[in-house]
C-alpha cells in the first residue's frame, strides 16, 4: 500500500476524530445543562384550565397481546372524558386485534371510534395519514399499542399546546421490562440517557427536542402546514420533527410525562429495531440536511444541533469505517507507530474523552433518576454499542444498495411484544 | 411564568424529571484543585513513573525469557519533548504451522459467528471482528510480507503511549465527571487513587502481555492486540471504576 493511500486514510481518521470530538463535546454540554443549568419545564404546573378536545390515536398492527391494556389505561386517564376521543388505528391486523378493539369499544359507548384499515400502503406513517383525515380536533396524541399511559399523562402532553408556537410534544419513554435481562438493563440505561439528559437538555437550551412518534402529540394545523404525514418514510417522527422545525413550529419535550413501553428482550429483535430506526433516521438526514443547513430563519445554534441530531445514526457507520482505516494504517503504515504521534494521541484522547462523554451522560441520567445501582453496568454498555454499530452499518449499506437499485416497498416491521394480555 | 415547585418538607419528594443539582463554588474549586493538582503531580512524577514501568517490564521480560530492551525516549509533540518509553523488539513472521493454526482459529470464529444457536449478538460480532482482523493480518503476512514495516516493539510502545496519555488525562476526566457531582473528598480521592493505580499497573502489564503473545505467536497477532486488546480494556477498566464510584451516590 503506497504512502499516499496511508496518508489519505490518516486524513480520514483525523476527520472522523474531529466529528467524534464534536459529538463528545455535545454530550458533555447536555450533561452539564441537565445537571446544573436552568431547567425549562414551562408547562409542568398547567392544571386548572379549559382542556381542549383531543383525539388519541393508537397505532396497532397485530397487537392482540397488548392493545386491550393500552385502551383500558387510556379510558382511565383523568382527562375530561367528553373532550377525549380514542381512535385505535388497526392497520390490516391478521390476529384478534380488531375483535379486541371492537369488544372494548362496545363497553364504552362514544369514547372509542375504531379505524380498521383493510388495505392501502403499508407502514405506520400511511396508517396515521389515513386516520388523520378522520380526526376532527386540532390536537391529536399518538401512542403505540404496547404503551401504558398513566392517569395524568394526557393532560401533561396536552399542556404544551397552550403555547401557540408548539407544533408537537414528546414525553419520556420508560422501559417497563427494564430488569428482565442483560439486554433490557442496558437498553434502560440508554433510554435514561437519551430522555432524562439528552432531550431535556435540548429543551433547556432551546434546541431541537425530537418528536418520537409515540408518547407524544401533534397539532393538526401544524402538521398540515408542514405537509401532513409522509407515508414514504420509515421514521415519520424524525421526518415530522424537521418539517415542523423548518416551518417555524417548535417541539416541546415534557420530561415528567412518563409512559411505559417494552424494550426488546432478545438481541435479534433489538437488531431489527435499531436497523429500522437507523434507516428511517438516515432517510431524514438525506431529505433534510441541506434545507436545515440553509434555514437562515433558525438561530445558528439550533441549526447546528439539528444537523448533529440528523447525523446520530451516520456516526456509527463512520466509526466502523474509522476502525477499518486504523487497522489498515497500522498494518501498512510506514511510520514507526501506527500513523505517528498525532494519530496515536488523537486516538487515545478521543477514546478516553469520547467514551467518557457518553458514559457520563448515562451516569448523570441514573443519578437524577435515583437509580445509581444500575450505573455499575456502565462498562458493559459497550456490548450494546457494538451491536448497534454493526446493525446500523448493516442498515446503512442495505439502504445505499436499495437507493442504487430498485426502491423497496416499505413494510411495517414492528418490534416483538413480550407481555401477554393477562400479565398486567 | 411557571416556577419550579418549592422545596417544602410537607410536599412529596421532587419528581425525578424536575431534579437537578446545585454547583457551589466550593465544589468547583475543590474539583479544580484536585484534578489540577493530580495532573501536575503526575507530570512531575512522570520520570519516576517511567522508570518504574521500565524496571517492571525489564523484570517481567527477563522472567519470560524475552530479549526486548525498554528504553526512555522522547515524544515530539508540538515543539515539546515529552518523556516516554519505547520497546525494541523485532518479532518474527509466522511459519506455516502458525498460519495454519490461525486459519483454523478464523474458521472457528466465523463458524461461531454464523451459528444460529448463539443468540448473544455481542459475542457473535466480537468473534466476527476478531476473525476479520486476524484474516487481514494473515493475508498481509502471507502475500505481502514485504509491506510490513512495523516491529513487535512498536505495538508494545503504542500500548505504553496510550497508557501514559490516559494516565495524564485521568484527573481532568474525573474532575469533569465525578468531582463536581459531590462534596465527599474521601470518595473522590478513593476513585482517583483506584483509577490511577489501575492504569499505572495495567499499562506495563498489558505491554508485557502483548510482547509475550508476539514472541510466542509472531507479528500475526499484533493488529488484533493493537485494536481490541490494548487501550480498550484499559478504558473499560477506568469506566468500571467510575461506574462503581457513581453507585456510591
Amino acid at each position: 500500500m503506497t504512502n499516499d493511500i496511508v496518508h489519505a486514510l490518516e486524513a480520514f481518521l483525523a476527520l472522523v476524530m474531529g466529528i467524534m470530538v464534536i459529538y463528545a463535546a455535545r454530550h458533555f454540554i447536555f450533561s452539564f445543562s441537565r445537571l446544573f443549568g436552568r431547567q425549562r419545564h414551562p408547562y409542568v404546573d398547567v392544571d386548572t384550565v379549559d382542556w381542549p378536545a383531543i383525539t388519541v390515536l393508537v397505532a396497532a398492527h397485530n397487537e392482540q397481546s397488548v392493545i386491550e391494556d393500552c385502551l383500558r389505561a387510556l379510558l382511565e386517564v383523568d382527562y375530561p372524558a367528553d373532550k377525549m376521543l380514542i381512535m385505535p388505528v388497526n392497520d390490516r391486523s391478521t390476529d384478534d386485534t380488531r375483535a379486541i378493539i371492537d369488544r372494548v369499544a362496545a363497553t364504552v359507548q362514544g369514547r372509542i371510534q375504531a379505524f380498521h384499515r383493510q388495505g392501502g400502503k403499508p407502514g405506520k406513517a400511511a396508517a396515521l395519514k389515513e386516520a388523520t383525515t378522520l380526526v376532527r380536533t386540532d390536537l391529536m396524541l399518538v401512542f403505540d399499542a404496547d404503551y401504558l399511559p398513566g392517569q395524568g399523562l394526557i393532560k401533561q402532553l396536552v399542556a404544551p399546546f397552550f403555547d401557540p408556537e408548539v407544533g408537537a410534544v414528546m414525553g419520556r419513554v420508560v422501559p417497563l421490562n427494564g430488569s428482565r435481562n442483560f439486554l433490557t438493563q442496558i437498553l434502560e440505561l440508554e433510554r435514561a440517557g437519551g430522555y432524562q439528559v439528552d432531550q431535556q437538555a435540548r429543551m433547556n437550551l432551546g434546541l431541537v427536542p425530537q418528536y418520537g412518534g409515540t408518547v407524544g402529540g401533534v397539532r393538526v394545523s401544524a402538521l398540515e402546514s408542514a405537509g401532513g404525514w409522509h407515508d414514504d418514510v420509515l421514521a415519520e417522527d424524525t421526518d415530522l420533527t424537521y418539517r415542523l422545525l423548518l416551518n417555524g413550529w417548535s417541539t416541546a419535550y415534557t420530561n415528567r410525562s412518563e409512559c411505559y413501553e417494552e424494550v426488546p428482550e432478545e438481541w435479534a429483535v433489538r437488531r431489527r429495531q435499531i436497523i429500522r430506526w437507523a434507516r428511517g433516521h438516515n432517510q431524514a438526514l438525506a431529505r433534510h440536511f441541506w434545507s436545515t443547513l440553509r434555514a437562515s430563519a433558525l438561530p445558528w445554534l439550533v441549526r447546528a444541533d439539528a444537523l448533529l441530531l440528523l447525523g446520530v445514526y451516520a456516526v456509527p457507520v463512520l466509526m466502523l469505517a474509522a476502525w477499518a482505516a486504523s487497522l489498515l494504517v497500522f498494518m501498512f503504515g510506514a511510520e514507526p507507530l501506527a500513523g505517528g504521534t498525532v494519530l496515536a494521541l488523537a486516538l487515545m484522547s478521543f477514546g478516553s474523552l469520547g467514551n467518557f462523554a457518553a458514559f457520563f451522560e448515562i451516569g448523570v441520567a441514573c443519578l437524577l433518576d435515583g437509580q445509581t445501582r444500575r450505573i455499575r453496568l456502565l462498562p458493559l454498555n459497550i456490548a450494546g454499542f457494538l451491536v448497534s454499530m454493526v446493525a446500523i452499518s448493516d442498515g446503512f449499506c442495505s439502504q445505499v444498495l436499495a437507493a442504487l437499485g430498485r426502491p423497496r416497498e416499505l413494510k411495517w416491521d414492528k418490534t416483538a411484544r413480550y407481555r401477554t394480555q393477562r400479565e398486567t | 411564568m411557571f416556577s419550579r415547585p418549592a422545596q417544602d418538607p410537607q410536599r412529596p419528594p421532587m419528581h425525578r424529571a424536575l431534579r437537578q443539582m446545585d454547583l457551589p463554588a466550593r465544589r468547583v474549586l475543590v474539583a479544580l484543585l484536585l484534578s489540577g493538582g493530580a495532573t501536575v503531580a503526575l507530570w512531575l512524577a512522570l520520570p519516576w513513573i517511567l522508570w518504574g514501568w521500565q524496571a517492571l517490564m525489564e523484570l517481567l521480560l527477563r522472567f519470560c525469557g524475552i530479549d526486548a530492551p525498554v528504553s526512555q525516549t522522547y515524544l515530539p509533540l508540538a515543539g515539546w519533548r515529552i518523556s516516554t518509553l519505547s520497546v525494541d523488539f523485532a518479532g518474527g513472521l509466522p511459519d506455516i504451522w502458525q498460519l495454519a493454526a490461525a486459519a483454523l482459529v478464523v474458521l472457528a470464529l466465523i463458524s461461531l459467528a454464523r451459528w444460529k444457536g448463539l443468540r448473544f449478538l455481542p459475542a457473535k460480532y466480537l468473534a466476527l471482528a476478531i476473525a476479520v482482523i486476524l484474516l487481514a493480518s494473515m493475508l498481509q503476512l502471507t502475500f505481502a510480507a514485504g509491506t510490513v514495516q512495523r516491529r513487535a516493539g512498536d505495538e508494545a510502545t503504542a500500548q505504553l503511549w496510550a497508557g501514559q496519555i490516559l494516565l495524564l488525562l485521568l484527573p481532568g476526566l474525573l474532575g469533569c465527571t465525578y468531582f463536581i457531582l459531590n462534596d465527599h473528598l474521601p470518595r473522590q480521592l478513593a476513585l482517583l487513587a483506584a483509577s490511577l493505580v489501575f492504569v499505572l499497573l495495567a499499562t506495563p502489564l498489558l505491554a508485557v502481555a502483548h510482547l509475550v503473545v508476539l514472541d510466542t505467536g509472531s507479528l500475526l497477532w499484533s493488529p488484533l492486540l493493537f485494536l481490541l486488546f490494548g487501550s480498550l480494556p484499559m478504558l473499560m477498566g477506568v469506566v468500571a471504576f467510575y461506574g462503581w464510584a457513581m453507585g456510591w451516590e
